[in-house]
């Protein structure tokens, strides 16, 4: 594999950037943003879900949560998105950083696949999130169903998406295919202006 | 309608595809052709219970295996379609 | 004008704020809290329009959503929406309604005369008459017919207004916030459930409002109000009005509408007219109330004729008189509470005309206070020109009694508002004490509480509602708890019922059942003389229950009517069944946001951008928008910017954004193993650092699929499907993985967006790759030759992989970065080309070079073609089990004679041919018979300079130098092409190689 850490020469560009920001209106019930962090697959091998298990805790310090559950550890997060596959959350860092990282001490059990670029993730935030999620995901996100901690496949306004909540709070994180990030930020926007709404690119830009 | 994914929970319909008979097992690779045909082509439609192969491709994008009322789409029981193969393997060896 | 026909107090209403209106040009005022019907109500308009079939002066019979007749067209140009129901319309400041089917005039109708020539127009008629000869119905009779019948008009214009689709889940659903519903929202509510009410009206406490009835010593709007009050502090209750729930699905799964802005002239900033809910409850209390049933006798129709209750509406709720001197007729007890409510408010009542021997003691009570003659007989007909005047009453003595009036309050019982019990096939039952159907199958998480199951009353209705609602909650896991007080001691005033069946008044004139079908007794009695027995036939004949309303009032009479002529009981009649929508819907709420430019998702390439600001002209390639041609300056037609782009292609380097090709990730120990099964040829063999083509069957030996698949590493492989199939295929090898061949150790993930692929083709393509790529990496044709694959950096680090692959025949590469690159690496491509004269190429362009190569696409792999049919049979392996390999080989699909793919080339050099040209032998007819086969794609080829193609023709492979006429009638070529072999151009490959 292709050393990821030298500095490339070529500019990286948001997924949303031809987005519109709304004008600013009143009250922000909803602000949402866009956020780059690393996303890695990760599915046990056959037979080795609990040698994974156990390199996980040994190497991050975290359990491999079920399906619809995430775990944590100081930089990770594990979504559970499936039976014997996870998505890993990571800070943000160079295309293939995480991949290559978890590759050296989980390869013998795991099969990883680099998902950063695949996937566009925006934050929706604010007292108006569930109402203003109420018209895309079809999924119950009252806090005695989907709290702190759970995760979900779903689609939404004819897109697939993967959501979390980010704590315990009025905030999600919403994965959608690259492609399709234009598409489902207009219609959470348009289903957000009522409330009030903000949006935020991400000025970096994704990391170099 | 509404499927209980045995890993997502109970969702609604549109995050599912539809494939047919789930009762049917793939013949051997030296099957008989009319075995194959049988397979491929000949397909039940019961008034009421069958068992059908779905996908949860909006979903975990497991394969399932949905026991269905044909007639009042009442559902039974779901459970994953590999789990299903396993316990076929296992019954007719 | 002044609201002469206002109460001077009570009512919903706020009389502080006056609203203007309009209807058919003319202004009046009304409150907040009226309906349009209210407001004209009170302003004594009775004439609201005219009848669909027969153009008969028609008014407002009652105060709901079961409205037949007062229908109109509210607002005006883009915002018209016809067939709207004055009843259910609220007003607000500058409304503006329109009476429908009137010609010139509501007063003045010219089409009414079809109503002198009734007898004509019966049952069946446009069947009967409007048959022969055929050709005069599309030009003549059609037209002529929907001029003459009809309701409004839809909007001449797009809807201007934006319309919104939402999810929301609870407990408990209760539907309908009568007395019922609100004892059944607070009962689940108490222990704790989630609970939703919806109420299609704009206040919720449905007839608690519209009867002066005591509860617990309150009068029954108070407690209403209290109730509601008690009901919205809770937080887990969701009080949603103007909400009509309109259709029962499987799972608990309920759509509802919600008209957030119909009151309002526009609706506010950024939010939507409708929403539509799609609510998901574990369990769910109907508590839909009871429609009353019209009476049948001639003239029924005629404005001033209302339903009983909907009077007490009018009167207690609205604070309207609607009428100065009325007659009740009726065939309940119910009624005598009309009687109290008309005089209460000052208007005269004539009679009280009971169709039953012996009044009930409550019923002479009521009579005696209200100083109200009963009379026992029946309303032989009503009459008055464009409103009622009289009322011709047939004493049990026989004799014929003439009642001037204005207003005739009528009840012929009622009906339990069992819509949504039927939806999802549940059959009514008929229940002979309260004549009328009541729910039977009830759908699997429904119960069913107050005047919604038949059994009348206010204290059982509440304590119904609130048991119902106990035990939807306890059925939704939640415990039991003491009903709040509200709904626990309960003492309501007598609510004695006593009916008798009078299903129709043999008597003079027109007597309607279905009042906006125009549907008459005598329609049903001729569809019975002549033989029609079923409901169902006999709704299609005479189109009885087929209007906007669904026959809400006009079901039951028709089947008792019609259970009578065929001397059967209504129970061995049956009923229809209803289907969704409960209530209209518009065509907006059911597409949400998903209209315009967000018709559905678009998927946009990581070269999107560069594409647009390059001048790309796009095409949507199933979801994704891709670059079709790259037009020029001086080009004005498709064709010469993509003459252009393959000649610079062929001649020296293009680019082109291959990204929305599928792509797998394919990885584990079984992965070559894996492969073996879903591609027909050898995988295992694969080096690490090569692609191969790979061809995919379907388990029924048709072609599925193709594309390339590389090695990377020792379990690791990079599979590429078609742009169309990308989904499906993947949906197959996870069908493969899971079921078919479960035990191996293999994981697929779609990694199509991770990477942005670009395709840079043509003689100069390794040089430009060469500025790029970090020198570290040796791409020489010895080093990196064709169908090699592997990992590499380019611009100093950033991590790519390379492909050599070729799709337009030229030396070519793929080159792909993270997705976040995919501009620049563009970008950077057209710079490190520019030395030689690198041009942008899209689809089109693409598609000429493969048809050039002779490269099977999504023309040709279309589902009904075989690996052999594509000349690609080598490629099925004998040594192995593979997805489709035994059917593959059944003698029909490797038969010469199917069709086979060859190329073709026109005789006449300057012809063109398109896809979808049937091949015919030159002196053949051109029947479908001798239809050889057909041309898939054809395209101009700047190399041979003439339109070339590719095709399926029986026998194909044998007929290279054939010349058949290729004739396509659609679009009026006809023209005579040699049959050659599928490839024309560089037929060795050596320009691939180099």
């Amino acid at each position: 594999m292709a050393n990821p850490q030298s500095a490339p020469s070529l500019a990286a560009v948001s997924a949303v950037a031809a987005l519109t920001a709304p004008a600013p209106h009143g009250n922000i019930g909803v602000a949402i943003s866009e956020i780059v962090p690393s996303i890695v697959s990760l599915a046990a091998r056959a037979g080795h879900q609990a040698d994974l298990a156990a390199a996980i805790a040994a190497s991050a310090g975290a359990t491999l949560p079920p399906p619809g559950h995430i775990s944590h550890s100081a930089d990770l997060s594990f979504l559970g998105v499936a039976p014997g596959r996870w998505f890993v959350i990571a800070p943000p860092a160079p295309p293939a950083l995480l991949e290559f990282t978890l590759r050296q001490a989980l390869g013998a059990y795991a099969t990883l696949t680099d998902q950063t670029d695949g996937r566009a993730v925006l934050r929706i935030n604010g007292p108006a999130a569930v109402a203003t999620l109420a018209k895309l995901v079809p999924l119950d996100l009252h806090p005695s169903v989907f709290g702190a901690g759970r995760v979900a496949q779903t689609i939404a306004s004819h897109i697939n998406i993967m959501i979390w909540r980010n704590g315990a709070g009025q905030s999600f994180d919403i994965a959608v295919f690259r492609g399709f990030a234009l598409s489902f930020a207009e219609s959470l926007i348009a289903s957000a202006a009522e409330f009030g709404v903000s949006f935020t690119p991400n000025l970096e830009g994704p990391a170099p | 309608m509404r499927i209980n994914c045995p890993c997502c929970g109970e969702r609604s319909l549109e995050e599912f595809t539809y494939l047919g008979d789930a009762r049917k097992t793939r013949p051997a690779g030296d099957a008989a052709a009319d075995v194959w045909v049988d397979y491929v082509y000949l397909r039940e439609n019961p008034g009421g219970r069958h068992s059908e192969f779905w996908y949860h491709g909006s979903g975990c994008q497991s394969w399932l295996v949905v026991e269905r009322d044909m007639t009042t789409h009442a559902i039974f029981g779901v459970k994953f379609a590999r789990d299903a193969a396993i316990a076929a393997v296992v019954h007719t060896s | 004008m002044t609201q002469l026909f206002r109460v001077p107090n009570g009512g919903l209403i706020d009389r502080e704020t006056a609203v203007q209106f309009a209807f058919d040009g003319k202004s009046y005022q009304g409150y907040a809290g009226d309906t349009l019907a209210s407001a004209l109500l009170a302003n004594g308009v009775r004439l609201v329009g005219r009848s669909f079939k027969y153009h008969r002066p028609r008014g407002i019979l009652s105060a709901g959503a079961e409205e037949p007749n007062a229908l109109c067209e509210l607002r005006g140009g883009a915002r018209r929406e016809p067939n709207t129901r004055m009843t259910t319309a609220e007003i607000f400041d500058g409304l503006c309604a329109n009476s429908q089917n009137r010609y010139p005039s509501l007063n003045f109708d010219l089409l009414a005369v079809i109503s002198l020539a009734g007898p004509v127009f019966s049952a069946g008629f446009y069947y009967k008459t409007f048959m022969w000869p055929a050709s005069f119905w599309e030009k003549l009779y059609e037209p002529m017919i929907r001029r003459a019948a009809g309701l409004g008009r839809a909007a001449p214009a797009p809807d201007p207004d934006t319309y919104e689709k939402a999810t929301a889940f609870c407990d408990v659903l209760v539907i309908g916030a009568g007395a019922a519903g609100i004892a059944a929202a607070l009962a689940a509510a108490h222990t704790g459930a989630r609970v939703i009410l919806c109420e299609e009206d704009f206040v919720a406490g449905g007839r608690l409002h519209a009867d002066r009835r005591q509860i617990n010593g309150y009068a029954a709007s108070q407690w209403a109000d209290t109730a509601l009050a008690d009901l919205c502090a809770l937080p887990n209750v969701t009080l949603m009005v103007r909400t009509a729930v309109v259709a029962v699905y499987d799972g608990g799964t309920y759509a509802a509408l919600q008209r957030v802005s119909d009151h309002l002239i526009t609706p506010l900033p950024h939010q939507p007219r409708q929403r539509l809910w799609r609510i998901v409850a574990k369990h769910t209390v109907l508590a839909a109330g009871a429609i009353e049933r019209p009476l049948v006798f001639g003239g029924n129709d005629k404005p001033g004729v209302m339903l009983a209750g909907s009077v007490r509406t009018y009167i207690n709720r609205f604070a309207v008189r609607p009428g100065t001197r009325a007659v009740v007729f009726a065939n309940n007890d119910d009624a005598a509470r009309t009687v109290a409510d008309l005089a209460e408010s000052g208007i005269t009542v004539v009679a009280f005309i009971d169709p039953r021997p012996a009044a009930s003691e409550f019923l002479r009570a009521s009579l005696a206070t209200s100083r109200v003659p009963l009379i026992t007989g029946v309303v032989d007909h009503a009459s008055g020109f464009s409103k009622l005047s009289a009322v011709h009453v047939r004493t049990e003595n026989g004799k014929l009694e003439t009642l001037s009036c204005d207003l005739l309050a009528m009840s012929g019982g009622f009906m339990p508002n069992i819509h949504l019990t039927t939806h999802l096939g549940g059959k009514p039952v008929w229940q002979g004490d309260v004549a009328a159907f009541v729910p039977g199958t009830l759908p699997p998480t429904m119960l069913v509480a107050g005047a919604a199951t038949g059994e009348g009353g206010l204290a059982a209705g509440i304590a119904q509602g609130a048991r119902a609602g106990a035990d939807a909650a306890h059925s939704a896991g939640f415990v039991p708890v003491q009903f709040p007080a509200a709904i626990t001691v309960l003492c309501t005033d007598d609510d004695a019922l006593g009916f008798a069946p009078l299903w129709h008044v043999d008597g003079r004139g027109k007597a309607f059942i279905d009042f906006q079908n125009d549907v008459t007794a005598t329609d049903v009695k001729l569809a019975a003389v002549e033989g029609f027995r079923s409901v169902e036939h006999l709704k299609r004949y005479t189109t009885l229950g087929m209007a906007t309303d669904q026959g809400k009032t006009a079901n039951v009479n028709g089947l008792a009517l019609m259970a009578e002529i065929t001397e059967r009981t209504i129970a061995q009649t049956g009923t229809t069944r209803f289907r969704p929508p409960y209530a209209p819907v518009a065509i907006g709420a059911l597409a949400g946001h998903h209209r315009g430019a967000h018709f559905r998702a678009t998927r946009l390439t990581p070269t999107h951008a560069w594409a647009t600001g390059q001048g790309a002209v796009f095409t949507d390639a199933g979801q994704w928008k891709r670059a079709q041609y790259f037009p020029a300056a001086a080009e004005t037609d498709w064709l010469d910017a993509t003459i252009r782009e393959v000649r610079s292609v062929r001649a020296s380097v293009g680019i082109c954004d291959v990204t929305t090709l599928g792509k797998i990730d394919i990885q584990g120990a079984d992965a070559a193993e894996f492969l073996e099964h879903v591609y027909t040829n050898s995988w295992k063999n694969l080096a690490i650092g090569r692609a191969r083509y790979g061809l995919m069957l379907r388990e029924d030996g048709f072609v599925l699929d193709d594309g390339t698949t590389a090695r990377l590493s020792d379990d690791r492989y990079i599979m590429t499907t078609t742009t169309a199939n990308a989904a499906r295929v993947f949906q197959h090898l996870e069908f493969c993985r899971q079921v078919l061949w479960s035990g191996y150790d293999v994981h697929l993930i779609s990694a199509t967006e991770a990477w942005a692929q670009i395709a840079v083709a043509g003689p100069r393509a390794r040089e430009v790759l060469r500025k790029l790529i970090d020198p570290a990496y040796d791409i020489s044709n010895e080093a990196f030759p064709y169908m090699a694959a592997g990992e590499v950096t380019l611009c100093g680090g950033v991590m790519g992989r390379l492909f050599r692959l070729s799709f337009s025949g030229e030396l070519a590469y793929e080159i792909a970065v993270p997705a976040r690159f995919g501009q620049a690496l563009a970008e950077a491509l057209m710079a490190a080309g520019d030395e030689f004269s690198i041009t942008p190429y899209g689809l089109e362009a693409l598609a000429v070079m493969r048809i050039e190569k002779g490269h099977a696409a999504g023309a040709e792999l279309n589902g009904t073609t075989t690996a052999h049919d594509l000349g690609l049979a080598k490629l099925l392996s004998r040594k192995k089990d593979f997805v489709g390999r035994v059917m593959a080989e059944r003698p029909a699909l490797t038969d010469a004679a199917r069709p086979g793919l060859v190329g073709f080339r026109p005789l006449d050099t300057t012809a063109r041919v398109r896809g979808g040209a049937q091949f015919l032998p030159p002196t053949a007819d051109a029947t479908a018979a001798n239809a050889q086969g057909h041309v898939t794609s054809a395209a101009f080829s700047p190399h041979l300079g003439q339109w070339i193609g590719l095709g399926l023709l029986t026998n194909g492979a044998t007929r290279h130098g054939e010349v058949l006429r290729a004739y396509d009638p659609v679009r009026g070529n006809d023209t005579q092409v040699e049959i050659v072999p599928p490839v024309f151009y560089d037929v060795q490959g050596t320009r691939l190689h180099g």
